[in-house]
């Protein structure tokens, strides 16, 4: 089976569906999420003449969904291929810091001990590395408002569950490998969860609908329980 | 104003359209219709725009009042449907009058069924679209499922009925072949692996809903597990690390790190879309190219069957 659509020095074309291509940057480096940024927007421009539906940019990579009755792979590579050619404007928000209070407790971090035995360290050091750095915005997705963090220590890096919880609470914070975020509602997933965070990450009638944006910082200062029923927190 | 009142609910229902496209980049789901098929026919059969809204129902059990002279169309799942007690036929529009109860029973075999209205329900669009997601609490009438006693403003509509001929009705099986293309992380896959994953049987499990159905089988052993998450698309077969298949359907999550082995061609979502726990799925691949022609054929096919007139 033919997945390579084509490949260019930096950036290699693979099919993801019918109707869908996904491109990957091939030397991933500190400007790759700035790189996928500045060819989304230069893809938007075109996205109507060229019949593509839907672009969900990561950190190292860009799905492009197209109307199947109106074009193909073939053709809307093609199109992309062109414009790889040209070179691409980075796309970088110098971006604001946010902080969110977390509440440790054992009873709302199924995983902590988990990733305090595979670091050989107390619960209260994983916490603490936890909230040392700054950690940089390098995605928005999977839900709305989770944004993808990083990235943490290595030594409190833990890859994601074997089978994904069909449950994980509204505003847990996870670890999958060096990567951390707050899960913005209750949804399925398969990160290590070592907190709650009762600040609502996603609010579709408010402005903003989310506190950060792709380029921002965010930070994490520990709450007590108390506390963290008090803004909001739900056990 | 014309209204279409929930007496009861039912198993779970929905107001829906073709989705949310235009909000991926900050994690927006597409939603929509799990049965495209089903929700073409509705919106064909009532004369509606391609894009109309309608209500998506599980399973059925829901009760209907209509206040004021509407059109509806009832396709999808097999169930029974009853005016003031009358039967009706699916697949087929049908005149209601103001104070008119509209029953639907329990399906056996499928699991969504989509009620259409000619002029479809007005409802305020949500970034874009009326999808219900309601694990994002978007869209719908305040982003959850529609409850007991709500009233749906809907078009004062009289128009010729007409129907699906009986033949050309889609029927719903409980053992499903999914024809999948190869993309993504297919590579990264083992002969052995890909020939574990095609060669047998799986079975649907019940944690699975619009957002994805997980299949249960030999599980496929050391999958690769150092992805960088990244868009995940319509019908898209995660493997996670235990080696059971997740496809991937409306509600999907947008970015996501588990490997993928390929994409479940569109048609075939919609069969997956109407099975139970415990149905039976086999996969088998087909090139981009093929699954292109196949979907455009459908369409095609679709569109150049002929209703027939329904006298009432």
């Amino acid at each position: 089976m033919q997945i390579q659509l084509a490949e260019t020095a930096h950036w290699q074309i693979m099919v993801a569906s019918e109707n869908a291509i996904i491109l990957y940057i091939k030397n991933t480096d500190s400007q790759s999420i700035s790189q996928v940024a500045g060819l989304t927007h230069r893809i938007k421009l075109y996205q109507q003449q060229w019949h593509l539906v839907r672009l969900l940019p990561s950190y190292q990579s860009l799905l492009i969904e197209f109307d199947i009755l109106q074009t193909d792979h073939h053709k809307v590579t093609e199109q992309i291929s062109q414009l790889l050619n040209e070179p691409i404007d980075s796309d970088s928000n110098s971006g604001k810091n946010i902080e969110l209070p977390i509440y440790y407790g054992l009873e709302v971090a199924p995983d902590l001990s988990r990733i305090a035995e595979h670091a050989q360290m107390t619960t209260d050091d994983v916490i603490k590395m936890h909230q040392q750095q700054k950690y940089h915005v390098y995605a928005i997705g999977f839900a709305p408002g989770f944004a993808y963090l990083g990235y943490v220590d290595n030594q409190i890096a833990m890859p994601r569950h074997e089978t994904p919880r069909a449950n994980v609470a509204q505003g847990s914070l996870g670890i999958a490998d060096r990567q951390t975020a707050v899960y913005p509602m209750a949804s399925p997933g398969g990160w290590n969860i070592i907190g709650r965070c009762p600040t609502k990450l996603f609010q579709p009638n408010h402005q903003p609908i989310m506190p950060f944006a792709v380029g921002d910082t965010v930070s994490f200062y520990a709450v007590e329980r108390d506390e963290f029923l008090r803004l909001g927190g739900q056990l | 104003m014309t209204k279409l009142i929930i007496q009861k609910s039912g198993f779970g229902c929905t107001l829906q359209d073709l989705g949310r496209f235009d909000y991926g980049g900050i994690g927006l789901t597409t939603g929509g219709v799990a049965d495209k098929v089903a929700y073409y026919w509705a919106n064909r059969i009532l004369g509606n725009q391609t894009n109309a809204s309608l209500i998506e129902v599980t399973i059925g059990g829901m009760v209907m009042v209509a206040k004021g002279n509407l059109t509806l169309c009832i396709t999808g799942a097999d169930v029974a449907v009853t005016v003031n007690d009358k039967p009706v036929r699916m697949w087929s529009s049908f005149h209601v009058r103001s104070d008119d109860v509209i029953r639907l029973g329990h399906s056996q075999t499928g699991m969504r069924i989509y009620v259409g209205i000619a002029g479809g329900i007005i409802c305020d669009k949500q970034f874009g679209s009326v999808s219900t997601v309601v694990r994002e609490g978007v869209g719908g009438l305040n982003g959850c499922q529609l409850q007991q006693g709500e009233q749906l403003t809907v078009a004062e509509q009289h128009i010729e009925l007409q129907g699906l001929p009986f033949k050309k009705v889609p029927r719903y099986s409980q053992s499903v072949i999914l024809r999948y293309v190869p993309s993504y992380q297919y590579q990264q896959f083992s002969h052995q692996q890909i020939s574990t994953f095609e060669q047998q049987v799986y079975q649907v499990t019940e944690q699975s809903d619009r957002m994805g159905y997980r299949l249960l089988g030999n599980a496929m052993n050391d999958i690769p597990n150092d992805l960088v998450s990244e868009g995940i698309c319509l019908g898209a077969i995660q493997i996670p690390p235990d080696g059971q298949p997740i496809v991937l359907l409306n509600d999907r999550q947008t970015l996501g790190g588990y490997p993928k082995l390929g994409a479940v061609l569109s048609l075939d979502i919609y069969k997956l879309a109407q099975c139970r726990a415990k149905a039976k799925i086999k996969f088998e691949p087909l090139s981009q190219q093929e699954a292109l022609l196949r979907v455009r054929e459908f369409w095609l096919q679709q569109q150049n069957t002929m209703l027939m007139k329904v006298v009432s």
